[in-house]
Parts: structure tokens; C-alpha cells; sequence
């Protein structure tokens, strides 16, 4: 990965490609190459959808290597969702694909003059970039049926579907999996529309002659890589939970703990959890001649992913992640894991970031648009999105302008991009990482690598009131290096718990990279990158007070437990003070 | 006196019976005892078992650090999970680092017990937890809405419900005469026998 591949989609005559050298951003990869070139290449102030905006998509430092879990990709743009800078990133076999073709970003910039809409294909022989507006209006499992006619389905697919045509800020990018579907997406923040601002419906990778990226130190390396993955199936959460259960384990558990927004985020507590959760989603799955089990990538160790199939025991979709099941489900007042599971497939085809159509949608039934629990209405109203009607056209826009549209108060956003499956009211720490984040709500800003491992930050005193700052702090830091290594975020709970697997890890990209990787380096990388956003944000006009949940979740008690966020905001403006 | 049903089955269809543990059964409470004690008294759960598998546990909807420290109580509801992902997930883990995260929904000392009159508690087990002590629980005998039972049994796949043996009050039963006699009842008592694999 030692080259940048540009692409004008602007230039006169048609679009133009550059191949260059990785100049000022060698050392970057995933979160930390885009954050960097946009920070540094985008004008803040520019409109998201403009030719002054950039798509950055990088893989991870790791991708296309033989590293486990190393599968992540970035997404970055100045978004139309919240007018920030974004990084949003996705598993599936873009990545390592990307990566062994030896590219560490693809940059779209400029814009069409004309309507036109174009496919990009790069293989090992170079890049081509054709026009072919046969492919207008294709959602993107028909999509694929198209590039799978042209091109065979060893390649992997980068592509929007008609809501990134149709430049709505809850577009997502989608990504194939390793059955060539359409079903891991950036969705977080709208970059589908940015990449429909630039007019490319899809980007077909093909490595083939390409092999694995070497390690400088390939024993050392094989070594290493060998004890990670070890240690990864070892783990409970890792090795068990997640692979029997998937992400959507953690409905149950929310839920008991009054922490699951439900009806638009009025209560805490679903009646109809269980029959959503992920131990009925895994025996409903098994039943159906699906599987609980699988990876999204290739070299997928946790394999969190599934096979959900419908009635007749024919594929419908993945298995839906727990982010849907709470945004469709609880959020909406249903618990009938068919419906959820149709509505998962329509996004991925549509091409919508989950979350934001699930907190959308939960605020049009509060409008009285649709009754909570109205499955049919659910979704008629992500079918509306997609034919791109008047109302669909609100309801791609997002929560904050479907609330201002209809009049709603109760708008669960932050800087314009709403908030994931967790009230912040009943885990306060996560609401001041969802409010000081500079990507807007984001429940992966702050993960679970721990403090104590990184080192992050010095130690914390869990009693001190300015614990839930300091650990949001370091969690963010620690989550922004993460995502510039191309590992899965999932990787988290056995280094949390497993010091030598954290060692391993840092081994695996030390003999990757050829030099010793310590966890203060892994501090500064995180917070460079978090400075690139924070710099470009300020530029482009956020202050502090971006910085801040809806006013309702300080006033309005949220059952069964009766709690309000109650993280004063001059503490919330000391989590970027390092 | 509530019916009492049992149902024997295959050991590998203990499954096809842990929705009912997701949304809870009752279980009869002798007298108030901490966390600790109900898990290895009542649950028959070794410490070591409780120590490194039940990461995360909830006591009334609110998590629990000190299991000595909080006490179940008649109507008492007690929730177990292993260790789950995601920040989230690691908050609710049993004195874990980010359990200051939740502090807002921790149970503390103090809080008013819960006391109902028939000293039932009510048992939720999740995930990994219900496959491995789900059976010894539903084997001991556990308190249900009839109804509740009814709509597991109705709801059982064709290629599961003939391996399974129904006796209501000690008589062999169908599943059609099971939901006939119980269809006027409100609560049943309900074990779940392993026979082999």
C-alpha cells in the first residue's frame, strides 16, 4: 500500500486518474488517512455535496495482509448528515481487497458536469473509469447481479444505491461480503451521497494475481498473528458470545438494564425484547436452515455475522446487527424479527445507514406519521425513501430535519446524526462520548479498549467525578488508533481482559510495519487523528456547543429507572483537554 | 395448587425451551440472602462458575458489583448474562473499568426492597448463561404463566414436538390435551427433564 489513487470526476473531457505517492500521509491507514486528507484537503466551509468535497475510502494500515480481524475500511467526506468532518467505516472483503492491490486511498474528487454515472473497475493491470448509466436507479443487490455478470464474483464491490443517487444524507456506502451481497455498509453521516455527488454508483476491485501483503518480519509476524488469534477465540465475549449470538446478544442485556431507547426514546424498557434479541434471532436463524456463525470478511476469526433466511428457508439477509434490531425494533415499538429482518435487506439494498432510518423513523411515528408498532407502516415509510417521494425525500434526510419537517421536540441527535441503541440517560458515560465526539452520536467513537492497557491518559480514579470525562477521553483516543489499523473494533474485549493478546497485537503490527509499536505510539496516533477532526470541525464553525445532547435528556426521566443525563456541560468541554 | 407439568426430552432440545428463560421464571425464595447465596443456594451454581462465566448481572433492572453486598428479596428480579460486547456491554460487567459509565443505574444498598407475598423471585437467563444452567433450573422445577408455556409449546417446530414427552400432574398428556386443560389456568408448575441426547 504505497500509492494514493486519485480520481477527478470533474476534469474537463471526462474524469481523470492519478496515481501518486503516499508523500505526507505515508504512515497513515483506515480513520487516520482519511481524517488526515480531508482535514487537510477539504475546505470546511465547501457544501458536503460540492466538487470541493472529497471521498476518501482507505483501508486499514493491516488490510490485505495476512493479520486477523483486519478487514475495516474507512469512509471519509465532509458530511452532508452533519456538516462535519466523517469517518465512517465497514467490514466486508473491500479491504483486504483494496489492499493487496496496493492502494491505501481512493480520492474522488470534483464532480460530474453532466448527469452521467460511472463505474470504476481497478485491477492489478490499472483503473478505468466508464460511464454506464444502465445502472441508474439499481438498488444494490441488483447491482451486484449486474457486476457479477460482468466481472464474476471473486471481485468486491464498493457501491451506493438509490438513496446515494438520490444525494440523501442517511445514504450509506455499501461493501460486499464474502458472498458477493451487498451488506456491510458506511453508513454513519451520509457518505453515500457524497460518492452520488461525485457520480459513482459502484467500484469494482479485482486482485486477481494479487498476493498478500508481506510483513518486514514475516516469522515474527506469523508468530504473533497466530497468538492474537488465539487469544481472540479464547475469549468469552469473542470466542462464544458474539459468534452464537452475533452483536444483537446485547438486547437482552440493555433492555434488563433500562437502557434500551424504546418508542423513541420514552422509556428504557421494551416489552417485546425478547422475542428480538439475539438468542431468538440464533435459533430462528437455525431453524430456517440459516446460520448464526459467519464472518463478513475473509480472515474473519469472531465471525459475529449470520445468515438470516426467510420462512421458506431462502436468504432474505445478514443477520440483522443489533443497531437495526433496536432502530426497527424497540425504537419503533416492534418485536416481529421477520419485519426487522425485511426492513435490514431493504436498507442494504437502498442503500441507508440503519441507525439513522431506525431514529428517523421512531420520530415520524412520534409525528404521527405511523403508530409505534405499526410494522406495515415501518415499512412502507423505508420503501417511500427509496422511490425518492416527497416524504421519502424528508426521511432520507435524517432525524433532525424529519423532526423540524414534522414538528417534533423530542429528537434524539447531535450535531445532526442520531444516536445509536444505547440511552445515555442510563449510561451516562456513553452520552459524553456521543455528545463530544466530532463525528456526532457514534456509539464506536468510544469503545471498549481499555485505559489501563493503552496507558492512555494516566490512570483513573473510577470515584472522581471526572472519571466518566477522563474515560471517554481515552476510549476515544484509543478507538481513533484502532480504526487506523484496519482491525474490527470487536477485538476490543480480548485485549481488554487479555494483556498478552493486547502484546500480541501490538507484535502482529510491529513485525507488520518492521519497527517495535508501543502503546504511547498508539496514544499519539489516536491523537493526531482526533485532532484532524477537531481542527477541521472548528473550522467549518463548531463550537462547544455542538457539543451537548438535546435539552430533553437533561429534563425528561426516562423509565423504568427514572434517570436524567446529569454530566455537567463544563465537564463535557474538558474531554479534548490533554 | 398449581398444575404441574413436565416435559421430557432429548438433552439437545433443552433449547427449544430458553425463551422462557429469557423472559423469566419464578423460582421460589426461602428467606432474603445476597446474590452470592442465591446463586449457589437456590441455583446450585459452583462459585467458580459464578466468579468467571456471570460477568454481568442485574438485580431489579440495575447492575450488580458486589454480590455479597446486594440482597434478593421476595419479588426480586435477577438477571444473568455472561460478559457481553461493545462499551455498553463492558459497562454492565461486574466491577469492570467502565462500570462508572452506569453508575446511574448500579443497584446501591439502600435502595427499598422488593417484597411480594408469595416469596418468588423471578429468574431471567441470557445467552451463554441459559445453555449451561438453564436445564438444572428447569430440571429443579420453575413457575410460569400457563399461558406462557402454552405459547412455547404451540409455537414448537413439527420437527421437535414429537420427540417430546408432556405429563400433566403426573398423566401422559398430548400437546392438544395439554393446551385443552391448561387453556382456564394462570400459572403452572413447570419441570423439564433431560432424557440423554
Amino acid at each position: 500500500m504505497d500509492k494514493i489513487l486519485r480520481i477527478d470526476m470533474g476534469a474537463a473531457g471526462g474524469p481523470q486518474m492519478k496515481v501518486e505517492a503516499l508523500g505526507g500521509y505515508a504512515g497513515m491507514g483506515g480513520r487516520g488517512m482519511t481524517s488526515a486528507v480531508i482535514s487537510k484537503e477539504v475546505p470546511p466551509l465547501c457544501h458536503p455535496l460540492s466538487a470541493e468535497n472529497k471521498l476518501v475510502i482507505a483501508p486499514g494500515l493491516l488490510s490485505g495482509s495476512a493479520a486477523a480481524q483486519s478487514g475495516r475500511i474507512s469512509v471519509g467526506c465532509k458530511s452532508p448528515l452533519t456538516g462535519g468532518i466523517k469517518e465512517s467505516n465497514s467490514g466486508g472483503q473491500a479491504s483486504q481487497v483494496l489492499g493487496r492491490l496496493g492502494y491505501a486511498a481512493i480520492i474522488l474528487e470534483g464532480k460530474p458536469a453532466k448527469d452521467d454515472l460511472y463505474k470504476i473497475i481497478i485491477n492489478q493491470s490499472g483503473v478505468q473509469v466508464l460511464a454506464d448509466n444502465s445502472l441508474k436507479g439499481l438498488g444494490n443487490y441488483a447491482l451486484m447481479d449486474r457486476i457479477k455478470a460482468d466481472h464474476g464474483d471473486k471481485v468486491a464491490c464498493i457501491s451506493i444505491g438509490p438513496a446515494g443517487e438520490m444525494k440523501m444524507p442517511a445514504a450509506s456506502v455499501a461493501f460486499t461480503d464474502m458472498e458477493f451481497r451487498p451488506t456491510r455498509h458506511a453508513g454513519r453521516g451520509g457518505p453515500g451521497a457524497v460518492m452520488g455527488s461525485k457520480g459513482v454508483k459502484v467500484i469494482v476491485l479485482d486482485d486477481a494475481g494479487c498476493k498478500l501483503r508481506p510483513p518486514k518480519d514475516p516469522e515474527k509476524f506469523k508468530e504473533a498473528n497466530k497468538r492474537f488469534a488465539q487469544g481472540l477465540k479464547k475469549h468469552a465475549v469473542t470466542g462464544q458470545g458474539l459468534p452464537s449470538f452475533g452483536t444483537n446478544v446485547l438486547t437482552n442485556i440493555i433492555n434488563e438494564a433500562g437502557a434500551l431507547p424504546t418508542n423513541n426514546f420514552t422509556s428504557g424498557r421494551f416489552s417485546g425484547a425478547a422475542k428480538i434479541s439475539g438468542e431468538t434471532y440464533a435459533e430462528l436463524e437455525k431453524s430456517r436452515g440459516g446460520n448464526p456463525t459467519h464472518g463478513c470478511h475473509r480472515g474473519c476469526v469472531i465471525q459475529c455475522s449470520g445468515i438470516f433466511n426467510d420462512k421458506n428457508g431462502n436468504y432474505l439477509t445478514k443477520q440483522p446487527e443489533y443497531e437495526t434490531v433496536w432502530a426497527h425494533g424497540s425504537n419503533c415499538g416492534i418485536d416481529d424479527p421477520d419485519v426487522i429482518a425485511q426492513i435490514d435487506r431493504l436498507e442494504d439494498d437502498l442503500g441507508l445507514d440503519t441507525i439513522e432510518m431506525g431514529a428517523t423513523i421512531g420520530v415520524a411515528m412520534e409525528a404521527g406519521l405511523a403508530k409505534f408498532g405499526d410494522s406495515e407502516a415501518a415499512i412502507r415509510l423505508v420503501k417511500e425513501v427509496g422511490q425518492g417521494t416527497p416524504l421519502g425525500r424528508i426521511l432520507g434526510s435524517g432525524a433532525e430535519i424529519t423532526g423540524k419537517v414534522f414538528g417534533v421536540v423530542r429528537v434524539p441527535t447531535v450535531k445532526g446524526q442520531a444516536m445509536p441503541a444505547y440511552d445515555p440517560r442510563a449510561v451516562q458515560g456513553i452520552g459524553v462520548t456521543y455528545a463530544t465526539s466530532p463525528m456526532g452520536a457514534d456509539h464506536t467513537a468510544g469503545y471498549a479498549v481499555t485505559a489501563n492497557v493503552l496507558g492512555v491518559g494516566g490512570s483513573v480514579n473510577p470515584l472522581s467525578a471526572e472519571g466518566q470525562i477522563e474515560l471517554s477521553r481515552n476510549l476515544q483516543i484509543a478507538t481513533a488508533a484502532i480504526d487506523a489499523t484496519g482491525y474490527c473494533l470487536f477485538i476490543a474485549f480480548a485485549i481488554l481482559d487479555q494483556p498478552d493478546t493486547f502484546q500480541d497485537m501490538l507484535d502482529v503490527i510491529g513485525a507488520f510495519i518492521g519497527q517495535e509499536l508501543t502503546a504511547a505510539g498508539v496514544t499519539e496516533l489516536g491523537k493526531k487523528i482526533l485532532s484532524f477532526e477537531r481542527d477541521f470541525n472548528a473550522r467549518a464553525g463548531f463550537t462547544s456547543k455542538q457539543d451537548r445532547l438535546p435539552g430533553y435528556f437533561k429534563e425528561e426521566a426516562l423509565p423504568p429507572h427514572n434517570v436524567v443525563f446529569k454530566v455537567a456541560d463544563q465537564d463535557l468541554d474538558q474531554v479534548f483537554n490533554w | 395448587m398449581q398444575p404441574q407439568v413436565s416435559i421430557r426430552l432429548p438433552g439437545r432440545l433443552f433449547p427449544v425451551f430458553h425463551p422462557l428463560l429469557y423472559s423469566g421464571v419464578e423460582m421460589p425464595i426461602p428467606a432474603n440472602c445476597s446474590v452470592k447465596e442465591f446463586l449457589c443456594r437456590q441455583l446450585n451454581l459452583e462459585l467458580v462458575y459464578i466468579e468467571n462465566r456471570i460477568q454481568t448481572i442485574f438485580l431489579n433492572g440495575r447492575a450488580v458489583d458486589d454480590l455479597e453486598q446486594a440482597m434478593v428479596t421476595a419479588g426480586s428480579t435477577l438477571a444473568l448474562s455472561a460478559a457481553m460486547p461493545g462499551l455498553v456491554g463492558a459497562c454492565f460487567r461486574r466491577s469492570g473499568t467502565y462500570s462508572l459509565f452506569r453508575s446511574n443505574v448500579t443497584f446501591q444498598e439502600g435502595l427499598p426492597p422488593k417484597t411480594d407475598d408469595q416469596g418468588r423471585v423471578t429468574v431471567k437467563l441470557f445467552n451463554l448463561i441459559a445453555g449451561e444452567a438453564g436445564p438444572a433450573i428447569l430440571e429443579k422445577g420453575v413457575y410460569l404463566p400457563a399461558q406462557t408455556l402454552l405459547e412455547r409449546v404451540q409455537t414448537l417446530s413439527p420437527r421437535v414436538a414429537p420427540d417430546l414427552e408432556f405429563h400433566l400432574n403426573d398423566e401422559p398428556v398430548t400437546a392438544l390435551e395439554l393446551s385443552a386443560r391448561l387453556s382456564k389456568k394462570t400459572e403452572v408448575l413447570l419441570r423439564v427433564l433431560g432424557t440423554g441426547t
